[in-house]
C-alpha cells in the first residue's frame, strides 16, 4: 500500500528532467522532498499526481499503474497542492474548501470542515473572498483545500497527499502550524510527501527525507542520514553544516 | 454557506449577494421572467388584453397572437437563455470574465456559416423546405468551428489568457467579416435582404416551425452545460488543479465548448447576431447568487431570457409600427456595461 515511482525518468525536449528516480510515499509517514532549485522536486510531485507521465519507469497507487485509474478514482486516494493559480471570480473561502471535498454528505463535510479549519487557523477567514487575501492566507486556505480532499476517506483506507512547497507563503509560526498539520495527517494514516526548501523543517517534521539532485535521488533515509554535512554542500553547491543541538534535541542546518 | 452578511463591509456586491438565500433569488428571477412574458405578449403594434391572452379574443387578435407573437417571445427566450448560459460557460471554461460568444468571435461564426448557407444553399439544390433545420445546422458547425479553432491557438500559443483570447477574438471577427464582405458582394437582392437581417439581429421571423429544432438545440446543451456546474467550479482553481480533484480536464473542455457552440449557433441561426447578452447576463447572475454554477447557470439563464425578451419588447414598440434590430437596443445597454466591466476587474 504505497505510492510508488519506479526509476521514472522524464524528459523535455533534450533536457533530462528525472533520471531513474524511485521513491515511495507510505502511509503514516511523512517524506520531505529537498534539494536545489531545478533538482525536478515538482517534476516529481506532478508524475506522482498523474499530471504527465514519466517517459520510462512507472507510477503506481497501490499497486495499480496510475494510467489505469481515471482522474476521479484518483482523486479519492490522493490529493495535491500545488503552486495555486489566481481564482478569478469572486468565490468565498468556504466555496473554495467545498470544492476539496470530493465525496460524502453536507454534515460531515461542516464538521470536518471546521475541524481543519480551526486546526489551520483558518476559520475566521470563512466568510472572507478569497480574491481579498493576502498570500500567506491564501497557501493556508489551500492547504486545508488539500487536506480535506483525504482527511476522512473510508477511515483506514491508504491515501495521499502531496505538498509542493506548502510553506512558502508562510510567516514562522504559520509555518510551524502547517507542518504540525500535515503531521497530524500522517497520524490518520495519510502517506504525506512534502517538498520544503527549509532544511531544519525537513529534520524536524519528517520521517524520512529524499534529497534530490540533477534529477536524481542523491541519498535517502531518515533525515539524520540524509542530513551529512559533505551530501548537502555537494548537492547545493555551497558550504552547509549540520549539528545536533543539544537543548532542541534536533539537528540543526547551518549555511 | 448562506448565511447573514460577512463582517468585512467593502463594496455593496459583497453584501447584496446573499441576502436572501441563493435558490430563493433564482425563484424570484423566475417570477420577473413570468412577468416579462406577459408584458411582452400583451405589448406591441396590435394591443391586447389579457383576455386574448388567456384565449378569448377572435380573428385578428387571435392570429397575431398565436402566429406572430407568442413565438417571436418564446424566441427571444430561448435565443437569450442560449447566449447567457453559454456566456456564463464560455467565462468559467477560459477563467475569465471578458469571454463571451460575440467577442470570441462564436456568434460571427455561427453568422457565417448561415450567410453560407443562405447564399450558397440554393445551389447545392437544397429546397427552401430544408431551410428550418439546414440553417441551423450550417450555424452550429460556423459556431464549433471558431470555438475549436480559439481553443487549439490558445491552447498551442499562450494560453488562456485575456489578450490572447480578445486578440484572437479580434482576428476572427475580421476574418468573419471578410467572408461575410464577400457574401454581401456577390449575393442577390433577397439574399442582401437576409444577410443584414443576420447582421443586426430580430426575432421577427419567428414561427413555430423554425422554433422546434432551435429549442431542441437549445434546451439540450443548457441541460448539459447545467450538468457539468461542479467541474467548472472546480476548473477556477485552475487545471492542475481541477484534474488533482477528478475532473477530465480535456473532455470538460470539449463538452463546454461544443454546448456552448451548440447553443449560441442555433440561436444566431434564428435570430441573427444579439449582441452583449452572453457578456453581460453572466456578471448580472454573479452578483446577485455568487460564483458557484449550481447557482449561477439557471439564473443566467432565467435573467437571459427575461432580459432578451424585454429587449425585443423595447426594439418592436419604440418606433411602432416599424421596428429597430434588437441588437441596437442590446448593444446600447450592454456596451457601456462592458467598459464599466473593464474598469471593474482590472488587476489590483
Amino acid at each position: 500500500m504505497t505510492l510508488t515511482a519506479r526509476g521514472a525518468s522524464l524528459r523535455f525536449g533534450p533536457a533530462t528532467v528525472l533520471e531513474e528516480v524511485s521513491l515511495d510515499v507510505v502511509p503514516g509517514v511523512v517524506t520531505a522532498l529537498v534539494g536545489p532549485n531545478g533538482a525536478g522536486k515538482s517534476s516529481l510531485v506532478r508524475l506522482l499526481a498523474g499530471e504527465m507521465a514519466p517517459a520510462c519507469g512507472e507510477i503506481r497507487l497501490d499497486g495499480t499503474p496510475l494510467g489505469r485509474l481515471d482522474p476521479f478514482q484518483q482523486a479519492t486516494r490522493r490529493s495535491v497542492m500545488g503552486q495555486s493559480a489566481d481564482i478569478v471570480f469572486d468565490f468565498r473561502v468556504e466555496e473554495v474548501l467545498r470544492m476539496g471535498w470530493v465525496r460524502g454528505g453536507p454534515d460531515e463535510l461542516a464538521r470536518t470542515t471546521r475541524e481543519l479549519a480551526r486546526h489551520g487557523a483558518i476559520d475566521h477567514l470563512l466568510p472572507r473572498r478569497f480574491r481579498t487575501l493576502s498570500g500567506g492566507e491564501r497557501q493556508r486556505v489551500q492547504l486545508v483545500r488539500a487536506l480535506l480532499q483525504v482527511w476522512c476517506l473510508d477511515g483506514e483506507a491508504p491515501r495521499y497527499l502531496l505538498l509542493d512547497e506548502p510553506t512558502s507563503s508562510l510567516d514562522l509560526s504559520h509555518e510551524l502550524l502547517a507542518l504540525r498539520l500535515v503531521r497530524r495527517a500522517a497520524r490518520r494514516r495519510i502517506g504525506v510527501l512534502v517538498v520544503l526548501h527549509d532544511l531544519n523543517l525537513a529534520a524536524r517534521f519528517a520521517d524520512r527525507v529524499v534529497l534530490l539532485a540533477d534529477g536524481a535521488v542523491r541519498s535517502e533515509g531518515p533525515p539524520d542520514v540524509v542530513f551529512r554535512d559533505a551530501a548537502l554542500t555537494n548537492a547545493y553547491g555551497t558550504r552547509i553544516q549540520v549539528e545536533r543541538h543539544e537543548t532542541l534535541g534536533r539537528l540543526v542546518v547551518h549555511t | 454557506m448562506t448565511q447573514g452578511a460577512p463582517a468585512a463591509a467593502a463594496s455593496p456586491a459583497t453584501w447584496l449577494p446573499y441576502l436572501p438565500t441563493r435558490p430563493a433569488l433564482i425563484g424570484v428571477l423566475g417570477l420577473m421572467l413570468v412577468a416579462a412574458v406577459v408584458a411582452a405578449l400583451a405589448h406591441g403594434a396590435v394591443p391586447l388584453s389579457f383576455g386574448h391572452l388567456l384565449g378569448a379574443g377572435d380573428g385578428l387578435e387571435r392570429t397575431v397572437f398565436l402566429e406572430i407573437r407568442a413565438p417571436r417571445v418564446v424566441l427571444a427566450g430561448l435565443a437569450g437563455t442560449a447566449l447567457a448560459v453559454s456566456g456564463t460557460a464560455l467565462q468559467g471554461l477560459f477563467r475569465n470574465p471578458l469571454a463571451d460568444p460575440g467577442l470570441i468571435g462564436v456568434s460571427s461564426g455561427a453568422a457565417v456559416g448561415a450567410i453560407t448557407m443562405i447564399v450558397l444553399g440554393s445551389a447545392l439544390g437544397l429546397g427552401a423546405g430544408s431551410a428550418p433545420y439546414t440553417l441551423p445546422l450550417a450555424a452550429v458547425a460556423g459556431a464549433a468551428l471558431v470555438t475549436l479553432f480559439l481553443y487549439a491557438f490558445a491552447n498551442r500559443y499562450g494560453h488562456f489568457s485575456v489578450v490572447t483570447i480578445l486578440l484572437v477574438g479580434i482576428a476572427v471577427n475580421a476574418l468573419a467579416g471578410v467572408a461575410i464582405g464577400i457574401f454581401q458582394y456577390v449575393s442577390d437582392d433577397g439574399q442582401l435582404r437576409s444577410l443584414v437581417f443576420w447582421m443586426m439581429g430580430s426575432f421577427g421571423r419567428a414561427t413555430w416551425l423554425l422554433i422546434l429544432p432551435v429549442a431542441l438545440l437549445i434546451a439540450a446543451a443548457s441541460w448539459i452545460l447545467l450538468r457539468h456546474a461542479r467541474p467548472l467550479d472546480l476548473l477556477q482553481l485552475g487545471e492542475p488543479q481541477a484534474f488533482h480533484l477528478g475532473v477530465d480536464v480535456k473532455r470538460l473542455k470539449r463538452r463546454v465548448i461544443f454546448c456552448s457552440a451548440t447553443a449560441v449557433g442555433a440561436g444566431v441561426a434564428v435570430s441573427g447576431i444579439v449582441g452583449f447578452v452572453g457578456l453581460v447576463v453572466p456578471h448580472i447572475a454573479r452578483l446577485l447568487v455568487g460564483p458557484e454554477h449550481r447557482y449561477l447557470m439557471p439564473a443566467a439563464a432565467t435573467l437571459g431570457a427575461g432580459l432578451t425578451i424585454l429587449a425585443d419588447l423595447v426594439a418592436r414598440t419604440v418606433t411602432a409600427p416599424a421596428e429597430i434590430p434588437v441588437s441596437l437596443v442590446t448593444s446600447a445597454l450592454g456596451a457601456p456595461f462592458f467598459l464599466w466591466l473593464i474598469a471593474r476587474v482590472r488587476p489590483r
